[in-house]
């Protein structure tokens, strides 16, 4: 499509001079052979051809600065389109809808009480250093996450509300907490992976728990260790989507890991097409991670009920862990680390 | 009302840069920013062409539909200009523009990106024309004053030409008409044995 748009105009010009030559049409007909083809380079086309980005020979220039030696621009439209037709109306729709079915579910299902109701005795289930690590990362995501949502719906949603004038100071904000708080997440994502990824191994077991939809399809509850498959799933998904967020922010956040990606990348000749790619791809699991997130808020705080103290407190009732974590609440009571 | 617009003839421009030097001075712009640059095609070869370019104050500006900050406006005369007390120096424009118009200064910690300064075709900013506020975000507001950009008054060969579109196309067809088409003509490659214009 925008390939042939930016082509068009080279085309009517070629055009041009056949739909001139029309007349001409009974003159050459009346000749005994074809005439033969006319092989006419036009320098002029050459040089506007090179000029609207196929630059054989390169271009220079005195000022300095990014990309400066380069007259047009070709994949700025193809980065405005995706921004603006995609990335924003879709991002937006999916979290919504992420957002919709939560809704729909918890009101089908309810929360998930106790079978045999609370037991009183607390169990240790998270040191203090597993909760410090898990708020650290959780507060600088919902910080992430929101001034980054406002760059990319500020404009659409908050503007009608609040005006430009106000809306650029909390953009300016936005951008400024998000740019520099980025440089921190990557360290979140390394704690938590350390911390945690020893109870994070798949098992077999975690199929079967899979398999019962966690235990919302069937009558028996679906056995689960440490961590459940479902949990299992978000820490995974948290080290690699986070490890995407990282380092397409590194990338955005300093054009000069841009610079030296074109100075090695065949793929990239220009700084600007890797800070658009960068860019593309940093929102799209931006958003992904968003809505995995709604989810996993969603589980801890409403679904679950008794779940959300195992991250403050660090305690949990003996039933929960009896009933969610089977296997791991065996280990417990076996070892002696249970305590009241 | 007019609508003002830039045109560089490659066949006139000899890189001299005097036009960059202009702008420079005019709006006594930053340390590192330029408004306006000299591209050279084929530096030393025969076929060479300069062409110099800024802010081409699109129609539909796609600096104006990415930025998140909606700070962009188009006067009365068509050009583009934005609020530098809203932009928030985030770098969109400068990924959208096709000319690679928009320019950063380094601003903040770890070199960040400071507002956007671009080509205002000399007719400054939202704020009161020629005030020491628009002066010193913007720099001169010479439309305001009744004049024409600096860069195109003062280019030495007029291969710059900016103002009102109709006219400048006036002035562009009227050179066509008197040197033919330049780069545009069609047959010397043939005729005379490819020694047309790229050398
Ligand atoms: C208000 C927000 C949040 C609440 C209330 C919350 C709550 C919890 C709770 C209660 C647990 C422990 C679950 C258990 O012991 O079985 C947990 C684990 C976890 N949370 Fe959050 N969380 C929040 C935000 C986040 C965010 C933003 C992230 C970031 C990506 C995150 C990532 C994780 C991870 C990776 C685990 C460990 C899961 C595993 O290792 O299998 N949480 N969260
Ligand atoms: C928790 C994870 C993160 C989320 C949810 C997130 C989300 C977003 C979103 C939605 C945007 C806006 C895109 C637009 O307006 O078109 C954005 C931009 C950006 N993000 Fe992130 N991001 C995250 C982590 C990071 C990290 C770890 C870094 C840096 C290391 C980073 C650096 C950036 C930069 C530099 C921009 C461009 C913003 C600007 O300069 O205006 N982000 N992010
Ligand atoms: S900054 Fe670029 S996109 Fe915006 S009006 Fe100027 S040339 Fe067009
Ligand atoms: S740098 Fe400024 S003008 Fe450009 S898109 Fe960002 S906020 Fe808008």
């Amino acid at each position: 499509m925008t390939n042939f748009r930016s082509w068009a105009p080279i085309l009517w010009f070629l055009a041009l001079p056949v739909l001139g030559l029309a007349p001409l049409g009974p003159v050459l007909a009346q000749s005994e052979e074809a005439p033969a083809a006319i092989n006419n380079p036009n320098p002029g086309a050459d040089l506007w051809r090179a000029v609207r980005g196929h630059l054989d020979s390169p271009a220079v220039t005195q000022v300095g600065g990014h990309d400066n030696a380069v007259l047009v621009n070709q994949e700025g439209e193809r980065w405005m389109s995706i921004r603006n037709q995609k990335l924003i109306p879709q991002g937006g729709d999916l979290l919504i809808m992420v957002l919709l079915i939560i809704g729909a579910v918890y009101a089908v299902r309810g929360p998930v009480t106790l079978r045999s109701g609370a037991a009183g005795v607390q169990v240790q289930r998270h040191s203090v250093s597993a909760r410090v690590i898990h708020w650290f990362l959780a507060g600088l995501f919902i910080i992430l996450g929101l001034t980054g949502l406002v760059l990319l719906f500020g404009k659409s949603l908050l503007i009608p509300l609040i005006g430009k004038s106000a809306f650029g100071v909390t953009a300016s904000a936005s951008k400024e907490l998000h740019n520099l708080l980025g440089l921190l997440f990557p360290l979140a994502i390394v704690l938590i992976f350390f911390n945690l990824v020893r109870n994070n191994l798949y098992e077999k077991g975690d199929l079967m728990w899979f398999l019962k939809g966690g235990g919302m399809i069937g009558k028996t509850h679906a056995s689960a260790g440490m961590f459940n498959g479902g949990e299992k799933m978000l820490f995974w998904l948290t080290i690699i989507l986070g490890i995407g967020v990282s380092v397409t922010g590194y990338i955005l956040d300093f054009p000069a890991i841009a610079s030296w990606i074109v100075s090695v990348s065949p793929d990239f000749s220009q700084y600007r097409h890797v800070m658009e790619f960068s860019h593309v791809i940093h929102t799209v699991i931006a958003i992904l991670f968003i809505a995995l997130v709604f989810g996993h808020i969603f589980l801890a705080v409403f679904f679950v009920p008794g779940t959300l103290s195992s991250m403050t407190s660090g305690k949990v009732d003996a039933s929960w862990a009896e009933e969610h974590h089977d296997r791991w609440y065996a280990e417990i009571e076996g070892d002696g680390t249970k305590e009241s | 009302m007019a609508r003002m617009k830039f045109l560089c003839d490659a066949e006139r421009c000899v890189e001299c840069n005097g036009c960059v030097t202009a702008c420079k001075n005019e709006h006594d712009i930053p340390w590192g920013v330029n408004r306006r640059r000299v591209v050279t095609i084929n530096d030393g070869d025969p076929g060479e062409r300069s062409i110099s370019v800024a802010c081409m104050h699109c129609s539909e500006a796609p600096c104006a539909t990415v930025c998140p900050v909606d700070c962009f406006y188009t006067t009365n005369d068509g050009v583009v200009l934005h609020d530098k007390d809203i932009c928030i120096g985030c770098g969109y424009c400068f990924y959208a523009c096709p000319f690679g118009a928009p320019q950063f200064p380094d601003a903040g910690a770890f070199g960040s990106r400071g507002k956007m300064d671009k080509c205002t075709f000399c007719a400054g900013g939202p704020d009161e024309n020629n005030s020491a506020e628009e002066s010193r975000k913007y720099g001169r507001n010479r439309l305001a004053e009744g004049k024409l950009p600096l860069c195109a008054e003062m280019c030495s060969t007029k291969a710059l030409l900016a103002g009102d579109g109709a006219k400048v196309s006036d002035i562009f067809r009227e050179r066509i008409m008197y040197r033919g088409a330049g780069a545009m003509q069609w047959g010397w490659g043939v005729a005379y044995d490819k020694q047309g214009i790229k050398g």
